[in-house]
């Protein structure tokens, strides 16, 4: 009973902090003026090094959903329907979603450790001491990167997933390019496209959030950075399926 | 005129400081001397609002500082220079980048190549070569990253400083021209300061007045005389460390 009332204690803590930072942030963000160039420079950073992990990690999963829908497949339904199934699982949750799951290893644990670095040495005191505002400084630029980044690197991943389904398809099971193309095409809308472009918008947000929310909560010295990469990883997975799984209800009721 | 008013803090049940009153003139500069960990930085740390006091008040140039807002604050805190005892600086900006954050942001934008200068001038008065300039913190010593932190607190022309051990960690020499430029500072250009420090002989030579915190209290305030002459057993430690031995809290 106690340690229940312990994590709903410390989980309505966590909330309010978050809340109380994301309310910053978003004052931040309405001046881009004062931070595009600081933008820039982490959107480069998160962006352009992430691309080839993405490609690879998008490849393999569209190759494995034409595999999988294959080998399932019984012939009753027309063959092209694996056409679709690829298109719809890389552009509504493979894409997104796994291009986050990357993101947040390689950039929301860099962002915790980085910011844990910044406050364990005082840096961040010292920001505030000249008068800059740690929030301004460090976290908007991060967010908005997150969230410039996001989308164009699920397009990518977009595009290699399919035409990885496309070329697993074409190597292994009996289907013409003619037919998949089909496929692919009664099942695109633009609707979905731009639905896992949003998400991954908003995913964007959330792993850099969430590495500067726990970054700038450091404390204890080295340890307590290694504690802090941890945490930014582990919340910012949980956070990331979680909004998933809301957008995907979310998809659902205007899809 | 830097006032602090019967400000209590305590981290848990560990007491810092417990109703401290203590108040610096302006264009006076204070020494503030107590044993390692009774609260001599979370004291500084006051000054600026980086750490809120449980109780009391502090005021720095007319403003309470736990109450000010947000644009308050930081024109407060832009006229105050914080030199940090472990020199926080900007690990990914280089020696100039970190001297000129020192400097009004408005001044930053409007006036680089003078602001580049500014920041040539800080380093020279820190007794750092102009190559230094283009270094990064972590291809500098312990004492060149302090002297840095000292140019970022001096680079704005700022009339308060505080300085939590500006000489710990230099050579005598290099210790000596920091003290000059405390005394400079204070005599040529009235700067208000605070000194921490342990190093009583440098201390004493720049400073009006001094001040023990022992036991989350200002046990003894005066000056530099008054001190050196007191017969209270921990003054005297703290006076003559090497006739007697250090007390701890
Ligand atoms: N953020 C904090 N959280 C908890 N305790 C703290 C915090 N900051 C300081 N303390 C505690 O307050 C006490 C005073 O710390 P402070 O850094 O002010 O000491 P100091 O007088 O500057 O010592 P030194 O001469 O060694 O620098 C210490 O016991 C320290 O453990
Ligand atoms: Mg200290």
């Amino acid at each position: 009973m106690a340690a229940i009332g312990a994590g709903v204690t410390l989980t309505l803590y966590h909330a309010a902090g978050a809340a109380v930072l994301a309310f910053h942030t978003l004052r931040g963000m309405l001046r881009p003026r004062r931070y595009y160039q600081l933008m820039l420079a982490q959107a480069f950073d998160m962006g352009v090094a992430s691309i080839p992990v993405v490609v690879v990690v998008a490849a393999l999963s569209g190759a494995v959903t034409s595999q999988q829908s294959g080998y399932q497949f019984t012939g009753t339904v027309p063959i092209w329907i694996i056409g679709s199934i690829v298109t719809a699982s890389v552009l509504t949750e493979l894409g997104p979603l796994l291009t986050a799951l990357v993101l947040v290893g390689r950039v929301g644990a860099r962002i915790g450790a980085e910011l844990g670095t910044m406050v364990v040495t005082e840096q961040v005191d010292a920001l505030r001491a000249v008068g800059r505002d740690p929030i301004e400084q460090l976290v908007v630029p991060r967010v908005a990167a997150g969230i410039l980044v996001l989308p164009p690197l699920v397009a990518i991943a977009d595009f290699v997933g399919i035409g990885a389904g496309w070329l697993g398809a074409m190597l292994t099971l009996p289907i013409t390019s003619s037919e998949f193309i089909y496929g692919t095409r009664t099942y695109f809308h633009d609707f979905a496209l731009w639905f896992g472009l949003i998400k991954a918008a908003v995913f964007g947000a959330t792993i850099t959030f969430i590495g500067c929310y726990v970054g700038l909560r450091a404390s204890g010295g080295a340890e307590g950075v290694g504690r802090t990469t941890t945490n930014a990883v582990v919340a910012g997975t949980v956070a990331l399926m979680f909004w998933d799984a809301v957008l995907a209800r979310l998809l659902k009721a205007f899809g | 005129m830097i006032e602090l008013i019967e400000v209590s803090k305590s981290f848990g049940a560990n007491v810092i400081l417990d109703k401290v009153s203590l108040r610096v003139e302006e264009g006076e500069t204070l020494a503030l001397f107590g044993p390692s960990g009774t609260g001599k930085s979370v004291t500084l740390k006051h000054i600026i609002g980086l750490i809120e006091p449980d109780e009391g008040d502090v005021i720095v140039d007319g403003v309470s500082i736990p109450n000010a807002g947000r644009s308050e604050l930081k024109r407060v805190r832009q006229r105050v220079g914080y030199v940090f005892q472990g020199s926080a600086l900007f690990d990914s900006m280089n020696v100039e980048e970190n001297i000129i954050l020192g400097m009004p942001e408005q001044r930053v934008r409007e006036d680089k190549a003078g602001c580049h200068e500014r920041a040539m001038e800080c380093l020279r008065l820190v007794n750092l070569e102009r190559q230094v300039a283009d270094l990064y913190p972590s291809e500098l010593s312990g004492g060149m990253q302090k002297r840095v932190a000292m140019a970022r607190a001096i680079a704005g022309h700022q009339a308060y400083l505080l300085y939590d051990e500006p000489t710990t960690g230099l050579d005598p020499k290099n210790a000596s021209i920091i003290t000059n430029l405390i005394a400079h500072l204070q005599e040529e250009l009235g700067v208000t300061g605070i000194i921490v420090t342990h190093d009583i002989e440098n201390a004493f030579r720049v400073s009006d007045r001094v001040a023990l915190l022992y036991e989350a209290q200002i046990h003894a305030l005066g000056t530099v005389e008054e001190f050196l002459e007191s017969s209270d057993p921990v003054v005297q430690s703290f006076v003559r460390p090497d006739t007697e031995s250090v007390p701890t809290a």
